[in-house]
């Protein structure tokens, strides 16, 4: 009888422990904008001049007559000042230009909704122009409350982004492809607020592409940037939210859902050859 | 005896579907993309592949002279979308000369971005 009991009690005592577990709510992330550094040169040109002349005379004449004598006296003087100034200068001013660009987080804030692994906080954008050097400190940007109760901050810098217009021939055809493409390569980190230790960091990379033929008939080609954009955003996203997810202890078994869209993904990057017997 | 009969033979039908859908042609057969002009039968496709990349189609295609003396064929691509309709005009007739015994291979891509299918179409001139 005991020993039922204590069966019995250890049954319950592990479904209240996976109780717990289950009830355990899920982290809470901000995911910051997207960081950028850039140098940025400018070409300056400074040409100032001025003149400056006067012109002062003066004359003087007097006569007298009298009785005696006849006097005329007469003096005259001539003051002529000129003063010209010429200045060049030329040159490049290099300055490195930080900042956060507002775009491309909301697919990776998407994509962590749908895994169901974490909440979403909003935090607070960057705005202090006047210190805008301390956009990567991010430990003091937590200290500000820039993340109000977010367990982890996503922080992501830009690397690279870069975009592309190409107009290449095709073999045998008169046709001509234009494409429009972007890249974007950002790199993240997952920080915690508490003891701002790195639990994950990754970077991830988007591309989109807009391809348009046109033959030698003519035509204007005005390629889609929109969808170039929304591309890039999805895949950067996509990549973004995967790399997290197996840096955060892999990809479940058990997730049927998340599974199948990894392997959908791989499908569309996969280019299917038609072979005819 | 009867019932284990029928389940040897509903096994052995298995067998025969499955090994029959192994055997068919992912892509269907040369003969329905190849449209011949002329009887002469020295020069054949004898592979025939596409691939759609970035929405493009591309189309490989080898021309095989099984006689022994140099072959003047002339071929033509026909494009069409996916509902049978062609989407670009006739193209030029395409002269190329297949060596005695030998295999020439053929690129092209689409003029068209809506083309997802085609026929190629091979006039070869007798000797």
């Amino acid at each position: 009888m005991n020993v039922i009991n204590l069966a019995r009690a250890s049954v319950f005592m592990l479904i209240a422990a996976s109780g717990l577990a289950l009830a355990a709510p899920p982290p809470k992330v901000a995911v910051t904008d997207l960081a950028y550094e850039e140098r940025v040169s400018e070409y300056f040109r400074v040409v100032a001049a001025s003149e400056k002349s006067s012109l002062r005379a003066s004359g003087r004449e007097s006569e007298r007559e009298s009785d005696y004598g006849y006097a005329r006296r007469s003096s005259g003087s001539l003051n002529a000042k000129s003063e010209k100034n010429y200045y060049e200068a030329e040159g490049t001013y290099s300055y490195i230009d930080r900042g956060e660009l507002r775009k491309f987080t909301a697919d990776i804030k998407g994509e962590m909704l749908k895994s169901g692994r974490f909440q979403l906080v909003q935090g607070k954008p960057f705005t202090d122009s006047k210190h805008i050097e301390r956009l990567y400190d991010i430990i003091a940007r937590v200290k500000q409350g820039m993340y109000p109760g977010a367990d982890y901050v996503l922080f992501g810098s830009i690397n690279s982004l870069e975009f592309r217009q190409e107009a290449n021939p095709i073999d045998h055809t008169n046709t001509v492809s234009h494409t429009l493409s972007l890249e974007l390569v950002a790199e993240f980190s997952l920080i915690s607020t508490r003891d701002y230790k790195i639990k994950a960091a990754f970077s991830a990379m988007g591309t989109g592409q807009d391809v348009k033929l046109l033959t030698s008939r003519g035509g204007r080609v005005v390629l889609n940037r929109g969808k170039v954009v929304s591309e890039v955003s999805k895949s950067l996203g996509e990549d973004a939210a995967r790399q997290l997810d197996e840096q955060l202890g892999g990809i479940r078994s058990d997730d049927v859902r998340g599974e199948g869209g990894y392997r959908m993904r791989e499908e569309q990057n996969r280019e299917e050859v038609i072979i005819f017997r | 005896m009867y019932s284990k009969r029928r389940i040897t033979v509903a096994a052995l039908s298995l067998i025969v579907l499955s090994t029959l859908s192994v055997a068919a042609p992912p892509g269907g057969l040369i003969s329905s993309k190849v449209e011949l002009t002329t009887s002469d039968d020295n020069v054949q496709v004898t592979d025939l592949r596409a691939v759609q990349s970035d929405r493009l189609l591309r189309v490989q295609a080898e021309l095989t002279n099984f006689s022994p003396y140099n072959q003047q064929v002339y071929y033509r691509f026909k494009w069409l979308d996916k509902n049978g309709f062609t989407v670009w005009d006739d193209e030029p007739w395409k002269p190329m000369i297949v060596y005695g015994s030998q295999r020439q291979i053929i690129n092209v891509s689409p003029p068209s971005l809506f083309a997802t299918d085609f026929r190629l179409v091979l006039h070869s001139s007798r000797r």
